[in-house]
């Protein structure tokens, strides 16, 4: 039924939301998957008490609603916008505007609490298989922790950081309430397209978009699926 | 003659519960020493903290003679010039034979690290194997990688945490033998860890017995066995079997004779005259006499290569009886069978406390 009443035109409708979504889950995958490697990686080869802390504390954002996140997040920056404008204003500099609240920085902040804990829970799992001996054999050659890092651990937790960021890309495509609550003006993505067409009654129009969130979503799903079966 | 490595009092903490405490050992450059003990003693500790891996709560490591390492100077492990072979060998997984054994030495030109790669690798033959990954290996060549990648940045001592426990025992034997002359032909300080006595007689030059985190007895493999200085050292290295024994000055008594020109210091110093002590017998020590004075009777047989194995226990149901006496015979005797003991005349070995059984 989508294909019957789907035209070019609404084709190109959706180009610059899917642009914008793919983008928003490029960028909250990679700074997730970041940030879930560091604290999972200070987890490992720091032995002091605490070292626990940061990735535990990370992962609580899961938790969140979507929508109460997003709040959280205009509460946060909407203020801290205006001390950066007040700022620039005594110090004679042009006003920046809301660069924290009203762009996708929000977004992709709120992205990053959210789905921190997918990311840190499958790098912990690929950590987990890494012997810890192998923590200390490059030590024992010599060969710094970082340097070591780079030269052992990274190689070894190749698969673990992809299918991390995989993860996140796919949760990050289909997240709206956040989206649809910190978004900047005229910006949508695929989810808040399709969310206006179905508030509208337009449920046809609507089922193209919902239709390559799936398939976005799949592919990766499909390709892990592979790759597993390879492996 | 100069020292390699010197630990003097050394003692660790960990979450405040002491591990380590005032070990003291020191070894010259070509030594193999094999440091042994129940496990939680404290040795795979030891080794860690010689190491760097674990930090020293008092005393002092100088290797060579010029690295000082105390808790003023905490050198980092990846400074001290220090070689480790892992028990699971730590080989890198996504890395071939040849660019394992190469990872330590990153800081060569390229033409000097190939030459010293190859050089190792014939030397522990793995020539054919350099382009093979660790999991394609079997566990005596996993082995042989994890030395030369250890050997390959040229460290002034190499510590091995239980070398052969992953080995199939059929090939134990002649792979601690192998390893042991590429260490002498290299001249390499190294200490190992174990729990197994057989392994410290063939492979090390010296021992120290350990428990509790304290070396109990630290010297040659034969000095330790001939006059072990504490019961746990003879127990831990299964000298011997104990037996009850009743001092009186030069004479003593057992539930199978008594023991005639005692030399022993603890019996001899009167402070333990005619109190219970444990006596230490080696199988080689027990001669059956063939009287109808039967003394002991047999409660177990076993076949070993050094013939049958039997544990036998004293007739006499005195406070000095036993029932955990072994030795070995090739002649064949009944279970239940009666027999009539001696023990030889020898120099005796008596301790205050006995083993628990």
């Amino acid at each position: 039924m989508t294909i019957e009443y789907a035209s070019i035109e609404q084709f190109y409708e959706l180009i610059e939301p899917g642009l914008n979504s793919v983008e928003l889950a490029v960028y909250a995958a990679s700074i997730t998957t970041f940030f879930a490697l560091i604290l999972v990686l200070y987890k490992r080869l720091h032995h002091d008490k605490l070292n626990t802390l940061p990735v535990n504390i990370s992962g609580f954002g899961y938790a969140i609603p979507g929508t109460v996140l997003a709040m959280a997040m205009l509460a946060t920056f909407g203020p801290l916008d205006n001390l950066i404008n007040e700022w620039a204003l005594s110090l004679n500099i042009e006003e920046p505007g809301l660069i924290l609240s009203g762009t996708v920085f929000a977004i992709i902040f709120a992205f990053v609490v959210r789905f921190s804990a997918i990311a840190n829970g499958t790098i912990s799992g690929g950590v987990e298989q890494v012997a810890h001996s192998l923590d200390l054999a490059p030590l024992s050659l010599g060969m710094g922790s970082i340097k070591g890092i780079f030269k052992v651990h990274l190689p070894l937790l190749k698969s673990s950081i992809f299918v991390a960021w995989l993860l996140v890309f796919v949760e990050a495509m289909k997240e709206l309430p956040a989206v649809l609550i910190l978004r900047p003006f005229n910006y949508d993505t695929l989810s808040t397209q399709i969310y206006q067409l179905i508030s509208d009654e337009q449920l046809e129009q609507g089922a193209l978009g919902a239709i390559s969130i799936v398939v976005f979503g799949l592919l990766p799903i499909i390709w892990l699926n592979k790759n597993e079966e390879k492996s | 003659m100069t020292h390699l490595i010197d630990i003097q009092q050394l003692a660790v903490k960990l979450q405040n519960k002491t591990i380590l405490s005032d070990v003291s050992l020191s070894l010259e450059a070509g030594d193999i020493l094999g440091l042994v003990g129940p496990s939680g003693c404290g040795k795979t500790t030891l080794l860690n903290t010689i190491a760097g891996f674990i930090e020293q709560s008092a005393g002092k490591i100088v290797i060579d003679e010029k690295m000082q390492i105390d808790l003023t100077n905490l050198v980092a492990p990846e400074e001290r010039n220090v070689g480790m072979i892992f028990q699971d060998y730590a080989l890198f997984p996504h890395l071939t034979i040849r660019e394992n054994i190469g990872f330590g030495l990153f800081n060569l030109d390229k033409a000097t690290c190939n030459s010293r790669v190859t050089e190792l690798m014939s030397l522990l033959k793995l020539t054919e194997l350099a382009e093979r990954y660790p999991h394609q290996l079997s566990g005596g060549q996993q082995q042989r990688v994890a030395i030369a990648r250890a050997l390959a940045p040229q460290p002034k001592i190499i510590l091995l945490d239980e070398p052969f426990s992953n080995i199939d025992a059929r090939l134990r034997n002649e792979l601690m033998i192998e390893i042991r002359q590429l260490l002498k032909s290299l001249n390499m300080t190294a200490i190992f860890v174990t729990h197994n006595k057989d392994e410290v007689f063939t492979f090390a030059d010296k021992v120290a017995v350990m428990s509790e985190g304290r070396i109990l007895q630290f010297g040659s493999p034969v000095l330790v066995s001939q006059q072990p200085n504490s019961w746990q050292v003879a127990d831990f290295l299964q000298l011997g079997s104990w037996i009850p024994v009743k001092c009186n000055g030069d004479s003593a008594e057992t539930a199978i004779g008594s023991l005639t020109d005692v030399h022993t210091e603890n019996c001899q110093t009167g402070k333990t005259e005619s109190s219970i002590m444990s006596l230490l017998v080696k199988p080689q020590h027990i001669r059956i006499e063939n009287n109808e004075n039967v003394n002991v009777e047999i409660n177990h047989v076993g076949i070993t290569e050094q013939g049958y194995h039997y544990i036998v226990s004293s007739l006499n149901r005195t406070d000095l009886s036993f029932d955990r006496l072994s030795f070995y015979s090739h002649d064949v005797f009944q279970l239940g069978q009666q027999l009539a003991f001696e023990i030889i005349h020898h120099e005796y070995l008596m301790f205050d406390q006995a083993p628990p059984r």
